[in-house]
């Protein structure tokens, strides 16, 4: 009889929060990873600049292949790589200024990526083309 | 002091309930990274996905300023000036018209990273020639890192 009514009586079963804790830091770790940021930003093309660099030496760039070639006029050579491109920089000066035209083939995404390549070797004079 | 790890009923298993503030701590920093990640769009950006416009990347730190006008350049080199189709012909003296009306007139390019850099250059030389001084070109940093 006894035996009868313990199989009626409410059980005391709980369910394990461990698996639950484990999908939670899983799916944290998920949303750490893969959250990609996009920052919105700028590049100043003021014309007043453009004026102030024409008293100091002009360089003029032109932006050959959407790989990062680059020439003056005598001198060829890719400006994807970082050492070359400071090089090329040193011996024109990095205070000149530095005009950069393009070729039709060649992207604004290439033109922008010359920019960044360039101000980041030290170059401080940077303009486009505007004539 | 020890960790009383055994309840009542002298089983080994953890108690559950020590669990919650830890578990409410963890779902409260999943609801904050979901929802900071959500922005609010605005009427441009709305704009930008329609014409399927894609940023030049670039590594610029500065940070993007409000400009009196907007300039988009599409893929298919279609300009919009304010989200109104312009045609090129008829642009400089859009911009001309604009820049009168207000002191410091500042204008932002937003060109596809895709369009060739030479019809980016063209713009860029017909707002000169309207005799806008304040412009800039609208490039994005992409980063994994909140």
């Amino acid at each position: 009889m006894l035996d009868s009514l313990k199989h009626f009586a409410p059980s005391r079963k709980s369910v394990s929060l461990v698996p639950l804790i484990d999908i939670v830091f899983i799916l944290l770790l998920f949303f750490l990873l893969t959250t990609a940021v996009v920052k919105d930003r700028q590049l100043s093309m003021n014309s007043q600049v453009l004026e102030t660099a024409k008293q100091v030496d002009t360089v003029h760039v032109l932006l050959e292949t959407e790989a990062g070639v680059i020439s003056n006029g005598s001198n060829k050579i890719s400006s994807s790589d970082p050492q070359e491109l400071s090089k090329w920089l040193r011996s024109l000066g990095f205070e000149s200024s530095y005009v950069i035209d393009v070729l039709p083939e060649v992207s604004t995404q290439a033109m922008i990526s010359l920019l960044d390549r360039m101000r980041a070797a030290g170059a401080t004079n940077l303009t486009i083309d505007l004539q | 002091m020890k960790l009383n790890l055994i309840d009542n009923n002298g089983s080994n298993r953890w108690k559950d309930s020590h669990m919650i503030p830890l578990i409410n701590v963890v779902f409260l920093m999943l609801a904050f990274l979901m929802i900071a990640g959500e922005v609010r769009k605005t009427e441009d950006d709305v704009f930008e996905e329609q014409i399927n416009l894609m940023l030049p990347e670039s590594e610029s730190q500065r940070e993007r300023e409000d400009h009196h006008t907007l300039l988009f350049l599409d893929q298919n080199n279609k300009i919009y000036l304010e989200r109104q189709l312009v045609e090129l012909s008829k642009l400089e003296g859009e911009l001309r018209e604009r820049s009168l009306q207000v002191s410091q007139f500042d204008l932002m390019v937003q060109a596809d990273a895709r369009v060739p850099a030479q019809d980016t250059q063209d713009i860029l030389k017909i707002v000169r020639s309207a005799g806008i001084l304040r412009v800039s070109l609208a490039t994005i940093t992409t980063s994994i890192q909140p």
